[in-house]
This record gives structure tokens, sequence and C-alpha cells, in this order.
């Protein structure tokens, strides 16, 4: 579930008079791989959907980005920034990221502003 | 918010009528995730790279904080890619980013106005107007203030002569129409300061972007980059591409080589350097000495250097409970003073606050940064960086510059890259690209 469907679960059980306990109050707190995640939105665009000479990210299968970054780790891939970025994170955390990445939808349902 | 969804003030007033909502009559503090209560209120000081950002992020990461943006401009016209612009490469109205998005997608409440003061006890800001607003936690980012007088000669008075350009607005304007109307076979004298001071690598690009335009406006004209330090930002990768871009057209004078300019004398557009030599310029483009912008120190966040130290973890200031800073007025050196870093500051600090509302320990920290230099059309060179903690102290833990040898094909993708990036990090930013 996505951190922005919390707050609908939320006003959801807050509606029907669920308890605190029955139903999260609040999202889970934000981890390492959400802000791991967030940081690459800086060239990605917001959840990694921008469009441009930069790739996005949002809903890319996760080994195939994974081995993209791993590649990139090495030297690999014709890199330009990315090789000296690539190497501020553990294998763990850019599988993480990679799975983060893979499950964004490519563009928000329902939703054309973006 | 998204339509269809119901925000967050509508669900409080259909709670409330519900009989669900006693804790809206509170008014004080509330406690950290208080069942169906707000999560807290944060108040952001600040619309630029930094402020933007954690305002956005911190309704990302939860939605029932209450998030208050004070901000006086309707519209934020950033510093990277103004150097662009005076290169004749980007237009102005391009640099501009308003709050709508904050607003709309993300149910930020922003108010257009000066934040004037800050009471840590009774955990307020007043406003210009005189109003106040509540906070459990304050974000200051207000970026940068010119030391005026620092630099003897340097006030306010001499920036209309003088500009600085580098709070991208009314100067950056003045700077170009000083550019147009400069004679062909004048000089362009840029006064770059000591450490440190925001976007390291901006006069550098600065000058090339200046020579851009004279190249092929007014090619006989010279540029005189008289500089305070011996070292600075990707240093052989920009002489490097002056020199294949323009020719002998830059000169940089380093401080050893009696670059450091103590004296400006802005109705002559002369400098005086340490050593008594004097410059005269036909444009004066001068970055001077800075520091926290007004609203931090006022907080009493900074120190003696002029700027505000940081938790590492967090960038909650050490002086003052309850409050926190990012973007270029913070010490977080080795992470540089950019637009970059200010945003990706912010995201940790939404993260961190969001956790310590609902009383759980933060992430561990991870910032990264990549700055663009654009040198020329189709030559791009740029530095990145990914920080994190070692040992309670903010380190780079991988990073660098372009490659000293890099291939013209690898100079014209970083070009690109740096367009590709300016519209990311304003869309992730305030959502305008």
């Amino acid at each position: 579930m996505g951190k922005s469907q919390w707050f609908q679960v939320w006003v959801a059980a807050g509606l029907l008079g669920i308890g605190g306990s029955a139903v999260a109050d609040t999202p889970p707190a934000p981890d390492r791989v959400d802000v791991i995640a967030a940081t690459c939105g800086n060239c990605h665009g917001t959840d990694g959907r921008f469009v441009s000479a930069i790739p996005p990210l949002a809903g890319r299968p996760a080994d195939e980005l994974y081995a993209r970054l791993r590649a990139f780790k090495r030297g690999d891939n014709d890199p330009t920034v990315m090789d000296r970025l690539a190497g501020g994170y553990t294998d763990d955390e850019l599988k993480a990221v990679a799975r983060y990445f893979s499950r964004v939808a490519e563009s928000p349902s329902g939703d054309k502003e973006r | 918010m998204t339509r269809g969804r119901i925000n967050r003030r509508q669900a409080l007033k259909l709670m409330g009528a519900m009989g669900a909502g006693p804790f809206l009559a509170a008014g004080g503090r509330i406690p950290p995730a208080a069942a169906g209560g707000p999560a807290g209120r944060v108040v952001v000081v600040g619309g630029g790279f930094g402020g933007a950002t954690v305002a956005k992020y911190i309704k990302r990461f939860d939605p029932a904080v209450e998030v208050t943006l004070v901000e006086p401009s309707r519209r934020h016209f950033t510093c990277p890619f103004s150097n662009l612009y005076l290169g004749g490469l980007y237009q102005f109205d391009a640099l501009g980013h308003g709050y709508e998005e904050l607003v709309s997608r993300y149910g930020v409440q922003v108010v257009h106005s000066m934040a004037d003061d800050v009471d840590a006890d009774g955990r307020t800001v007043r406003l210009a107007g005189g109003e106040t607003l509540s906070w459990d936690r304050l974000v200051l980012s207000p970026g940068i203030d010119i030391r005026w007088g620092e630099l003897e000669g340097y006030t306010r008075a001499a920036a209309e002569k003088a500009p600085h350009a580098w709070q991208a607005g009314p100067q950056t304007h003045l700077l170009k129409k000083q550019l147009e109307a400069m004679e062909d076979g004048g000089t362009f004298i840029l006064v770059a300061p000591d450490n440190p001071f925001r976007c390291p690598p901006g006069p550098y690009e600065r000058v090339a972007m200046v020579a851009n335009y004279l190249k092929s406006h007014k090619p006989k004209s010279k540029i005189l980059l008289l500089d305070a330090k011996d070292n600075f930002s990707k240093q052989g990768l920009f002489l490097d591409g002056w020199r294949k871009n323009y020719g002998d057209m830059i000169e940089w004078v380093g401080r050893s080589q009696d670059g450091e300019v103590v004296r400006v004398d802005a109705d002559r557009l002369e400098v005086e350097t340490e050593f008594g030599t004097t410059h005269k310029a036909s444009v004066l483009n001068v970055v001077p000495p800075q520091r926290a912008g007004f609203i931090a120190r006022r907080a009493g966040v900074t120190d003696a250097s002029g700027w505000a130290p940081v938790e590492p973890r967090t960038f909650a200031s050490p002086r003052v409970e309850g409050v926190y800073v990012i973007g270029d007025a913070t010490e977080a050196a080795p992470m540089p003073k950019s637009g970059f870093c200010a945003n990706a500051q912010g995201k940790v600090t939404a993260a961190a606050i969001v956790a310590d509302l609902a009383g759980v320990d933060g992430p561990d920290p991870s910032w990264a940064n990549t700055c663009y230099s654009t040198v020329a059309p189709g030559y791009g060179i740029s530095v990145a960086g990914v920080y994190g903690i070692r040992e309670g102290h903010i380190e780079e833990i991988s990073g660098g510059v372009s490659p000293a040898d890099a291939d013209a094909a690898f100079r014209r993708r970083e070009a690109e890259y740096a367009v590709a990036w300016y519209r990311a990090i304003t869309q992730d930013t305030w959502g305008t690209a």
C-alpha cells in the first residue's frame, strides 16, 4: 500500500469510528529506502516518473533496474554521473530501491495531472 | 490533493460533525500520533528548493501532518540556470516556479508573507502582518543574505551599479542589461568570494555563460575573474572548458596571484586587490560574502560564522529545540550549498520530522548532490556525490567530477542532462517543470 493510500484508510477508519488499535492511525514512518528513492526524484522526477533525456524509473522491472544500478556501480553501462552516485549505496540498498520503483505505477491511475 | 479524494480539512470537518473531533479545540501541543488527530503542525519558512521540498515530502510521508509554508513571493526564481539566461541559452520566465501544486495536490497551506520573528518557547512564528502561526516543529530554509559592507564599498546601493545577481530576480535582469549595453572590447570583471558561499561552481559557470554571450555579440571583449581563493570547484574541467570554447577570453586570477579584491568602488566600476592593484571594469559583477538568511539569525540558530550548525542526522538545530534548518543557510560541509542538496536535505528532514512526530526513530540519512555546469552550448560538466553519516559526521561516501579526458559526446550528454536535471528537480520541488 502506498503512503498516500494510508491517508484514505485513516479517513475511512475515522468515519467508521474504528479505534486506533484496529487500523493504523498513521502511515508507517518513512525508512531509509523511502529516503534514498526520494533522492532519485531529484533527477528522475517525483516517484521516478519524469520523462526526459534522463530516463524515468517508475514501473520498470526490479531485476532490470538492479542490473543497471550494479553495472553503473562497476563503471559499466556507459555512465556519466551514475557510476559516481551508485557507489554510495550497498547492493542491498540498490536492490531495495529497484524494487521500490518497480512497484510505482508509471502514472497514477485516473490522474492526468502528472 | 487529487480530485476525488477527501482532503484533510474536509475529513476533519466531517469527523467533527460526527462528534469525533474534540482535538480540534485543543489548540496547544498535540501528542505524537494522537488517534485520529492531526499528526502535528509544521511551519516551513522559505519556499526555495529546501522549503518547498520539505513541505511536499512531509505531506507525502504523512498527509495527516499539517504543513504551512511561509514565502513572500508568488513565484520563486531559481539561481540554478540563471547563468544560462545570462548566456542566452534559457528564458528568464522558465526560472520561475509557483506553489499551486503544493496547495492543490499535497494540501500544504501557503502563506505569502515574510516571517519576522520566531518565539522558540511559545513555538510560534510572527509574520510581517502581525499574525502568528503555531508549530510543533519549525523548518527554516531561508537561503542566504548578503553581508553588506563586509567587502569594503559593497553596499546595497553599490549592488545597483555592480550587481551580484546571486539571488535570482531584479539583480539578474540588471546584470543582463549591463552586458547588453557593454561596448565590444570592454572588460567584464567577476569578483569571487572565499568559501563558504552559495553554489561553489556558480562564479565559474557564470563567466563561461558571459563568454558565450560575448563571443557572438562582442567578441573583442575580455573577462577577468578575480578570486579570493586559489582553488575552486571543478577547476581543471572549467579551465580546460574555457580554453576549448573561448580561447583566452577568460582570465582567472587566484588569491596567490593577487586575485583577492578588498575594496569595491561601484561608482567608478573599479576594484582594488589585496596588494593594491586597481582594475577597471566595463561591467562589474561582485559575488559578495554571504551568511544565513535573516530569519535563521533572528531565531538564534546561527553561530559566530553566520551559518547554522545542524545535528547531522536530522538537520535539527542544536541551538534551538524544535527548529530544523536546511539548505544554503546551514553548515553542512562537505555537502555544498546547492539547490540539489537543499532538496535532498528537505527529504531527509521531512522523514525525520514525520518519524519524530510519530514518536519513532527516523531513518539513517542519505543525501545526494549533482551539480551540472554548462560551459558552452553542448558542453556540460558535473560534480556528483552521495553523503551519509560516519562516526557522527556528514561524509562523502562516493562521488567525483566528470573525467578530465572525456570526449565531446560525453560533454554533450552532460549538457543535455543539465537541462533534464533542471526540469526534473523543479518538478520534484514545485511540480512545475
